[in-house]
């Protein structure tokens, strides 16, 4: 066995879980997508809603591949924040 | 979490999670992450966001226009990974093609057979993926589970939806390695004892996995679920 993965419930590990449902819970992290920056939630979409690769997206909106790196990594950490109540692990 | 890195050894676990690292950079942050395993916890704390990614898609219907693109990507689709006999992959394949394009014009939510996908081509069947994967995460008795890496040195995550109205488990694994040909990732079930394969798939040349599966039953009994390297010529199918 060279890797494997183990399988846990999202809603075991999160605390907003326990009383909402998924639908809450998509509906929490769209608001959360909503609340950072346009330019980052646009690398972000582009990557993971609409499957294009990083020099797609570089070719799309003109910009340096640094930058579409930076727009994506700075969008991921700022979602952490905001939804840090459902991705923390318990103590 | 108590430590708080500084911002550029944040960004750049946010790449490692998110892949887009250079070799240099990951070199750098594993053994960043080695020297400072408490912030491991931060990198599954990154990933768990990332597999809530797919929650947020618009629930808005696909374009009218969207069924054709399918069908387009379909037809110029590279051949797939599967340890199933090349008739059944015809078939399993057709199945599950018009099963996503039912998606794009119905919504509805169909199960049905099961292959993993690869280059450029897929994108259309991606979008698709996870549009499926957001709705049926949404939908009621259905679950959600996040798959996280066992060796920590790994940045593969994803998530798994098993519906057991339709029937169907989607899979979503984001960095994984691309295997080399003669070898596959098997996904196995395990639950009192008993395990099962549940399909075979690899990542695509950017470390991305979509795979819709029929569900089995030991699925629906367990949260236990793992995925092995495997020889691409032996499945046991183990029941």
């Amino acid at each position: 066995v060279v890797l494997r993965l183990t399988v846990r419930s999202l809603c075991v590990e999160s605390r907003l879980c326990d009383r909402a449902t998924l639908k809450e819970l998509a509906q929490r992290v769209r608001s959360a997508l909503q609340e950072i920056p346009e330019n980052q939630r646009q690398t972000l979409e582009m990557a993971y809603f609409d499957g294009l690769s990083q020099s797609e997206i570089t070719e799309q909106l003109q910009i340096p591949l640094g930058t579409v790196k930076t727009r994506s990594r700075q969008g991921l950490l700022k979602l952490r924040t905001l939804l840090q109540d459902l991705v923390d692990h318990q103590p | 979490m108590t430590l708080q890195p500084n911002e550029s050894w944040n960004e750049l676990l946010a790449g490692y999670v998110l892949g887009d690292l250079t070799p240099e950079e990951a070199v750098q942050v594993k053994q960043y992450l080695e020297a400072h395993p408490e912030l491991l916890s931060e990198v599954k704390a990154l990933q768990a966001t990332l597999s809530l990614l797919p929650l947020a898609l618009p629930e808005t219907s696909l374009s009218p226009s969207f069924g054709a693109e399918l069908v387009q990507a379909a037809e110029s689709m590279v051949s797939p990974v599967s340890a199933k006999d090349s008739a059944l992959r015809q078939k399993s394949w057709r199945r599950w093609m018009v099963a996503m394009v039912g998606v794009a014009v119905t919504l509805a939510t169909i199960g049905l057979g099961y292959d993993s996908y690869r280059l450029r081509k897929e994108l259309a069947i991606v979008r698709a993926n996870f549009k499926q994967q957001s709705e049926l995460a949404q939908q009621s008795n259905n679950r959600l589970f996040a798959l996280k890496a066992m060796d920590k040195t790994q940045s593969a995550s994803g998530s798994l939806v098993v519906a057991p109205k339709g029937q169907l488990v989607l899979l979503t694994i984001q960095n994984l390695h691309p295997l080399p040909p003669g070898q596959v990732y098997r996904l196995w079930a395990f639950s009192q004892g008993k395990e099962m394969t549940c399909g075979d798939f690899n990542a695509n040349s950017e470390g991305r996995v979509f795979l819709q599966m029929p569900l089995e039953d030991l699925l629906v009994q367990t949260p236990n679920v793992f995925i092995t390297v495997e020889s691409s010529k032996a499945n046991p199918h183990s029941k």
